[in-house]
């Protein structure tokens, strides 16, 4: 999506059009959702996320001058919003009926979980995750690394 | 298992609907929101967004238990209109629960095929280079034969390698292939099949797909289904080589089956670069739907539907995307039908139109060759009331509550906004825009009537006992979009409540886009439509006059522009692509590829502007001067009374307030300076002036009152302000012209707020109530 086309939408979001927030939360929601369904147990706890966010970036979206501030942004509060349901968590079970690739990933630490699937699902750099979880990218590098290393990826 | 391998596993997992674009609308504004049912139209124009072709389409529906007869009678009818087609499904069993599941599965396959693409794309591109030996006979997963043995797969699958063989089991297929890159020229045949992905072809048993086979996004277990698996496996007898011990197993034990399926899973991700992509796509979709190792023989074979949906993507919509067979001659309509089947075209390839329309701008006004920059709305009335107004509301006080809070408040419709008031006879016309746009008239503090149209405002036109306004007319996205919902797709226009246009007041033909340049003519005093057209396509502006600019594509796709007029007989102007327009009585402008052209009444080019200083975003006409906007005002403006050779117009730009032919400028440098203007006979004369020299601290404290605050008498005008003497805030009202008069408050909670006519008094008021400042 080009600057101005960008500029439109989001000038349109901010008068209260829906449908042109719609537009640019399509820029984003892919990812949103592959990160909060890979991190979280269950889907509905992932739709929850990310509507919630989409709903919260609605009412902010005249703050956010480019297409890089809104995923920047929109990620940031996923991510914030997936640690605190993280937090809620007993243990790291997951009921069967969830996808093998999941179980794999959930044998990982939360946070190396978050940041494997932002940088394997979601294509995201280690910059991008750092900026995201408000860590440094070489902190993010090695979590990756580590998460990597146990789930037997080779980059 | 390599980032890109798992990547690829990690994004086929289809994002539920509650997420999907077309569905966040709903639970932006309504946290409880639930997903609206999906509608035959709804559900084609998502099928449609998937890219899927009408042969993979009938199989869809086919598989998924749609009925026979609307199968056969969508078959054999291969140019049937989208009209008929939402009409057929529509009387057909189909719910929207079916639907959903038919849209879920395509999701699916879509996604699937397009990850598997993009694997498929990568291994092509790596295998491309010259490999080496080792990594010939590495990329040789022995696991796969047996990986193959344990599917039970009903969908044939034939490669061009294969041409003797015209149907193959899965089974077969995978053995096949597998095999041949472990022969002796492997390092030929592997590149072969990748590269064969273009050519591709998987032949589809539409007995395979059980309507209810599908599962929802959110229980991914109902998406197995034995019972179809025996079915038409029995049916099939003779094309699929499946054992009854597999089928056994199939049915017995789920659990063993998982088991296998999930080494078969894990031993192909294991070992890269196996040519048997489709073996891996479908092992995968076992996984993403969270059963281990249960072949769901619906799953593999809608992926196979997947894959021919994004083989024969590029061929692209034989029902959707084929726009000439909707497309009618320029022409008004005949019936709703006709407007129906451009619409539905239009919308279903989901180019609405409507994007770049220029909406009306206040902006400067224009007073003789002075551009007059005003920042807000001036008091009116109409003789017992005065009106002031914002662009939420208006506020109506007679004059003897004008300072009380006993005020009539009057709103404009909902999703709108005033953009300018004015009085006619003894009424306030109180103009509004937003996504509807029209007139109040006001009597006496009390709303009349409301005309309304449809659309956003570009430009309007008092002309004498009648107001024209021409808008821009987005349908919004409805759930059922069908032919009788006339209310949705026609414009409407009406005094109080709308009603949508007859059929032959819309203009259609070789349009893309199915938005609307709406034109209505109103009587001011009765608010009686006294005509009312559209056009539809991709209007970027509608006239006052029935001329407006569009934008379309011919049957190549290529861009171009088109001005129309909307007379009885229309008359249709093919130009390059308008960024902005404005029209006025005779004239109609277009800014095209960068120039200026001018076309008379019967849309002949008359002249063109060019070299312009800077590309204008907005256009508009003030009586037959054309000014050139952008976001920060009015730049340039030029005189069209003479259509053949427009003249450049030096205008200067002044701080002011204009009210019909009076006006009144604003200039401070060591003294405020006030000069009253006249327009006569479109020439301006100076009637009066009025200077008061202030010091420079009194000057950094100046405060105008804006229009609300400055008003005209005969030969007279009144304006307020105020500063700091360094000792009070010293308020005044002076009044200069013809004659000269002045208030002055010391330290006023206000100050003068408001200056007006009223019955040819005017009138200040401050927090102490009404003064009258001459009479």
């Amino acid at each position: 999506m080009d600057k101005k086309e960008y500029r439109q939408y989001a000038v349109q979001s901010a008068n209260g059009d829906a449908k042109a927030f719609a537009k640019l939360y399509g820029l984003v929601n892919r990812n949103m959702y592959y990160t909060a369904f890979y991190t979280l147990k269950t889907e509905k706890e992932a739709v929850s996320a990310v509507t919630e966010i989409a709903r919260e970036t609605f009412g902010t979206i005249s703050n956010l001058h480019s297409e890089q501030q809104l995923c920047t942004y929109m990620m940031k509060a996923l991510c914030a919003k997936i640690k605190a349901v993280l937090k809620r968590y007993q243990d790291n079970s997951l009921d069967d009926k969830q996808p093998e690739i999941k179980k794999q990933l959930f044998e990982l630490p939360n946070i190396e979980r978050m940041i494997a699937v932002m940088y394997i699902a979601g294509k995201y750099s280690c910059e991008e995750i750092a900026s995201f979880m408000g860590m440094t990218a070489m902190g993010v590098r090695k979590k990756l690394d580590r998460a990597m290393q146990k789930l037997g990826i080779k980059d | 298992m390599t980032v890109e391998e798992m990547r690829a596993l990690m994004r086929r997992r289809v994002v539920p609907e509650d997420l999907v674009v077309q569905n966040i609308v709903d639970y932006l504004m309504d946290e409880s929101a639930q997903l609206p049912k999906l509608s035959a139209f709804a559900f084609l124009n998502r099928i449609h967004d998937l890219g899927m072709s009408a042969k993979d389409f009938t199989v869809l529906l086919e598989g998924c238990g749609a009925p026979q007869s609307v199968v056969d009678k969508i078959r054999a009818n291969p140019a049937m209109s989208l009209n008929n087609l939402v009409l057929t499904l529509e009387n057909s069993e189909l719910t929207s629960d079916d639907y959903s599941d038919m849209l879920y599965t395509a999701r699916m396959v879509f996604e699937q095929t397009k990850t598997t693409v993009d694997v498929l794309k990568r291994k092509e591109e790596e295998n491309s280079k010259e490999p080496t030996v080792s990594e010939l006979f590495d990329d040789v997963p022995e696991e796969t034969e047996e990986t193959a043995s344990e599917e039970i797969i009903s969908v044939s699958v034939e490669a061009d390698d294969n041409n003797g063989e015209d149907e193959l089991s899965e089974k077969e297929a995978v053995a096949d292939e597998t095999e041949e890159p472990s022969g002796e020229n492997e390092s030929d045949e592997t590149p072969d099949v990748l590269e064969d992905t273009s050519t591709l072809i998987i032949s589809i048993d539409p007995k395979k797909l059980k309507r209810g086979s599908v599962e929802k996004s959110l229980s991914p277990e109902s998406i197995f289904d034995d019972n179809i698996d025996e079915k038409s496996e029995n049916d099939e007898e003779d094309k699929t080589d499946v054992s009854d011990e597999e089928d056994e197993q199939s049915e017995d034990d789920e659990e063993d089956k998982t088991d296998v399926s999930n080494e078969g899973i894990n031993e192909k991700a294991d070992g890269k670069d196996s040519p048997s992509d489709n073996n891996e796509e479908t092992s995968e979709t076992e996984e993403d739907d969270g059963k281990k190792g249960v072949y769901n023989k619906p799953a593999l074979i809608i992926s196979a539907v997947g894959a021919v949906v994004l083989l024969v993507l590029c061929a692209y919509f034989t029902f959707f995307g084929n726009a000439d067979a909707f497309i009618k001659k320029t022409g008004y309509a005949e019936d709703n039908d006709d407007i129906f089947a451009e619409v539905r075209d239009s919308y279903t390839a989901g180019n609405m139109g409507g994007e770049k329309a220029q909406a009306y701008f206040a902006g400067e006004k224009l007073f003789g060759n002075i551009l007059v920059s005003q920042s807000d709305f001036s008091i009116i009335s109409d003789g017992d009331f005065v009106y002031s107004y914002s662009q939420e509301k208006l506020e109506a006080y007679n004059d003897k509550n004008i300072n009380s809070a006993n005020k009539t408040e009057i709103f404009p419709p909902e999703n709108t906004a005033f953009v300018d008031m004015f009085q006619h006879g003894d009424s306030v016309i109180a103009v509004f825009s937003g996504r509807e746009c029209g007139f109040m008239n006001i009597k006496k503090g009390n709303v009349e009537f409301t005309v309304r149209q449809d659309g956003e405002l570009c430009d309007f036109l008092v002309n004498e006992n009648e107001i024209s306004f021409g808008s821009v007319y987005v349908p919004r996205y409805t759930h059922n979009f069908t032919s009788s919902d006339v209310n949705e797709y026609i414009p409407r226009v009406g005094k109080n409540e709308k009603t949508a246009l007859s059929a032959e007041n819309i203009l259609l033909g070789k349009t893309s886009g199915c938005s609307y340049a709406v034109w209505g003519k109103y009587s001011l005093t009765d608010g009686s439509t006294v005509l009312a057209k559209a056009a539809l396509g991709d209007p970027v502006y509608a006239g006052t006059d029935g001329t407006c600019a569009m934008n379309a594509t011919d049957k190549d796709q290529n861009a171009l522009g088109r001005i129309v007029r909307l007379s009885e007989e229309p008359i249709v102007k093919e130009t390059e692509v308008i960024a902005a327009a404005a029209g006025c009585t005779d004239v109609f402008a277009a800014l095209e590829n960068g120039k200026i052209k001018f076309y008379d009444a019967q849309l002949e080019e008359k002249s063109v502007q060019e070299n312009l200083i800077e590309l204008p975003d907005k256009m508009k006409f003030s009586g037959k001067v054309l000014l050139l906007g952008k976001e920060d005002g009015v730049f340039s403006s030029t005189d069209c009374a003479n259509i053949d050779a427009p003249a450049l117009l030096e205008t200067t730009k002044e701080n002011g307030v204009v009210l019909g032919d009076n006006a009144v400028i604003f200039k401070i440098d060591s003294q405020l300076k006030a000069e009253l203007l006249r327009l006569e006979n479109d020439e301006v004369k100076h009637t009066g002036s009025f200077a008061k020299s202030l010091s420079e601290s009194e000057l950094s404290t100046l405060e105008l009152g804006g229009a609300e605050a400055a008003a005209f008498g005969d030969g007279v005008c009144a304006f307020a302000f105020r500063y700091f003497d360094g000792v009070s805030v010293v308020s005044k009202c002076v009044m200069f012209g013809k004659n000269s008069s002045e208030r002055t408050l010391y330290d006023d909670r206000t100050g003068y707020t408001a200056v007006f006519n009223l019955g040819g008094k005017i009138f200040a008021v401050s927090s102490k109530g009404l003064e009258t400042v001459f009479e």
